[in-house]
């Protein structure tokens, strides 16, 4: 039933448009046109200099048949995969360690989280020093401790994927002290109760933690994968996409198709499936998450 | 209510038109002036220079104001097609980054200049720039850019590394028919040194950075046709031929045993480690450098002694080597292009020319000016001035423009034949199979590049 509106709400709701027309314009200007825009050179072979020139779907035609589109997906994919609930697992069990009640917390906290302030492209060049199969600290580690010859990591197409997922666990701080904040918030008498009905501590982490963290688990995991089908920087300082296509994140692609081969139309049909990707997994995420994100306030399950 | 909610629409108004208005105010003041803008890298040694330049300029041209544009190496080809597509382009760009003239050309983004250099020909002597550096501007026979500064190609070498090792200096004589690659690599093993004694080389003879099209040119082939490097967007690899084909399969495996086989050159992951050290040359544990003279700009480390040679046959009678010119373009849809081109000729004038190279590593286009080059290098090396001079004269007749510059669609061909040759540096895979799906791809991107023309 619609109610007819005071004159009071009425004003409010003009200060409410004014206050936020800032935005809205900034949205619509820098947002939502270049993302129209993006549709529309999709459908044109466009080089940025010279006016785009329509040519239908022969773009998203071309994506199909071009290996180095699937290469892209298939390195993609792969390293969302591993390090996606990978990096999930273990900030939720450095979380739950730092959740005991121990000395220096927010030392551990801080030392954690360290790494994730730090830029980009500076890990990125750290990184590089770690992985270095002659001279990195890695494989000399790997040596000394256990006689291993280690791989020649990001100079491997076999190894330099695992490398980079590696070297994403680097920035797990953020996770750890948003999953911190979350297992602060279950309430103790939860895990008191199960202990006089006899649990363990495996039972409690199962049917009370696991079940209480979920809306934050839900909230990671989809950032992480959309996280994780962005990735850029590692791959353009460290590998540029090799050795042989290897390290080919889809991002990397787009932008060399956009900036270094100009071809601006084909890089926006790249953009508009990995738009296409990321919606159909979050979606498909938010689809599942009744079976199994638990809402302390909708109590329903 | 009603009067405030009034009252915050008359001051957002009252924002929006003073900003207006003083955008306005700033045109106007502006208008009898002519603004050029010229697109320069951020290069540490050249900004400075060109901002004294450009200050020079203005102070003598009332009526210009000439403004830098500097950004990051990387970002210097998206900046300039992104204001491009804006309407906006710098006034004055050049190929600072992967794009080269014949990419902007064919793209119809500069002007052709023959017209205004006959008309200032008394100001701007043609004549005295190498001959190979307006061939490096030409586009189908047109010049589309002023050379202000090169690069070329020679061997490169830590003179202290030979004296400990008792060789004598590589020849500054290009015709020197004894100086041969066996040679060279010869002296590359002499100066490969394990020196901590733990089992692992210490000191590397030889790192030849040529790239493909180079290494081709060097054993006597070619990847392209002729008409390409004109400006002729390329159809194919012309490495169909036995010839270009043979010569790219020797060059490869010569390559790779540089490595692999007499081990004078550092693995991938080495080279990685030396580089992240700085400059390979500069870190001495390289012995000689085959590349652009860029192995030898900014300061030179003071417990070495550094010299410059010739570049020797790969095979008989064969030399060419890369030179790399830096051309000044003016944009097609460049509201003020004479102006610019006032500002070009300034900057390729002698005098700008000189202090551009005082203060910079950069060798000037100009040939008056090569002595006035061999003057600054000769106290850091081993060098007589007559050998430096031998050594120039050899790198600026043998040699052929950077195809990055002369060849459409370069940085995509060279993007696919880098990722395809990477097996082959990390000793995974043989120079023929390497090679042979190389040309499949590198085909296959040649006719993208085709498609990609936008026709008008």
């Amino acid at each position: 039933m619609k109610t007819r509106m005071s004159p009071m709400a009425k004003r409010e709701e003009r200060y409410f448009y004014l206050c936020i027309s800032p935005w809205i314009a900034g949205f619509l200007i820098f947002t939502a046109g270049p993302i129209v825009a993006s549709l529309f050179f999709s459908f044109c072979n466009y080089d940025v200099v010279t006016p785009p020139d329509w040519i239908g779907i022969q773009n998203y035609k071309r994506l199909l048949s071009d290996p180095l589109f699937w290469q892209s997906l298939k390195v993609t994919s792969y390293f969302s995969l591993v390090s996606v609930p990978l990096g999930i697992a273990l900030s939720l069990i450095i979380a739950i360690l730092l959740n005991q009640n121990i000395k220096g917390l927010t030392w551990f906290r801080t030392i954690y989280y360290m790494p994730s302030v730090i830029s980009g492209v500076a890990v990125a060049l750290l990184w590089m020093w770690i992985f270095n199969p002659e001279f990195g600290v890695l494989n000399f580690l790997l040596w000394k401790l256990f006689h291993i010859q280690g791989p020649a990591w990001l100079m491997s197409e076999e190894w330099v994927i695992p490398a980079l997922i590696i070297m994403s666990l680097w920035g797990i701080g953020g996770d750890i002290v948003i999953y911190l904040a979350g297992l602060q918030g279950i309430p103790t008498e939860l895990y008191e109760a199960a202990e006089i009905d006899g649990a363990n501590s495996f039972n409690k982490f199962l049917n009370i933690t696991i079940p209480m963290m979920s809306p934050v688990l839900l909230f990671t995991l989809i950032m992480g994968i959309i996280n994780s089908f962005q990735v850029f920087t590692q791959a353009y300082v460290m590998t540029r996409g090799g050795p042989h296509y290897a390290s080919l994140f889809y991002v990397l692609y787009i932008y060399q198709n956009a900036f270094q081969f100009f071809s601006m139309g084909y890089a926006s049909a790249l953009s508009w499936i990995l738009f296409l990707i990321i919606l159909v997994l979050t979606f498909l995420i938010f689809k599942s998450s009744p079976l199994w994100v638990y809402y302390e306030s909708t109590r329903e399950r | 209510m009603v009067r405030r909610f009034r009252g915050m629409c008359f001051l957002v108004v009252l924002v929006i038109a003073s900003v207006i208005l003083s955008s306005l105010v700033t045109s106007l003041s502006y208008a009898e002036k002519a603004k050029v803008t010229i697109l320069w890298r951020d290069d540490p040694d050249e900004v400075p220079v060109l901002d004294e330049i450009i200050k020079d300029f203005n102070s003598t041209h009332p009526n210009i104001t000439v403004e830098a544009i500097v950004v990051p190496y990387d970002e210097y080809d998206p900046k300039l097609f992104s204001m491009w597509a804006a309407g906006t382009p710098p006034d004055i760009f050049w190929c600072a980054a992967e794009s080269g003239y014949v990419d902007h050309a064919i793209r119809d983004m500069n002007f052709t200049l023959d017209t205004l250099v006959n008309r200032d020909k008394n100001v701007i002597n043609i004549k005295d720039f190498y001959p190979a550096a307006i061939e490096g501007a030409t586009f189908r026979g047109d010049l589309k850019g002023l050379p202000f500064a090169q690069a070329y190609t020679a061997i490169f070498y830590n003179a202290t590394l030979f004296d400990d090792a008792g060789i004598k200096y590589p020849t500054t004589n290009w015709t020197d028919k004894n100086w041969t690659w066996d040679k060279l690599v010869g002296i590359a093993k002499k100066l490969t040194k394990d020196i901590n004694g733990d089992g692992k080389i210490d000191q590397y003879g030889l790192l030849d950075t040529r790239d493909l099209f180079e290494m081709a040119w060097a054993w006597g082939g070619d990847m392209f046709d002729p008409n390409v490097y004109k400006g002729y967007p390329p159809e194919k690899l012309t490495l169909d031929k036995p010839k270009n084909y043979n010569a790219l399969l020797t060059a490869l495996q010569k390559r790779v045993d540089l490595v692999y086989k007499d081990k004078v050159s550092p693995t991938p992951a080495t080279q990685q480690v030396i580089e992240q050290m700085g400059p390979p040359l500069k870190t001495g544990r390289l012995g000689m450098v085959i590349s652009g003279d860029w192995s030898i700009w900014g300061a030179m480390p003071k417990n070495y002694k550094w010299g410059i040679g010739a570049v020797p046959y790969s095979v008989p009678n064969v030399k060419k080597v890369c030179l790399y010119t830096d051309p000044l373009e003016i944009a097609r849809t460049s509201k003020h292009p004479n102006e610019a081109w006032e500002f070009i000729k300034y900057l390729a004038s002698p005098s700008a020319q000189k202090k551009l190279m005082e203060k910079t590593s950069r060798i000037s286009s100009r040939q008056s000016l090569r002595k006035n080059y061999i003057e600054k290098i000769s106290p850091l090396m081993v060098n007589t001035k007559q050998g430096l001079d031998q050594v120039l004269s050899g790198a600026f007749k043998y040699c052929q423009e950077d195809a990055e510059h002369t060849v459409f669609g370069f940085y995509k061909l060279q993007s696919v034949w880098t990722s395809e040759t990477d097996p082959l540096w990390l000793g995974k895979k043989g120079v023929k199979e390497v090679l042979d799906t190389m040309i499949v791809k590198v085909n296959q991107a040649i006719e993208e590049n085709l498609k990609g023309i936008v026709v008008k």
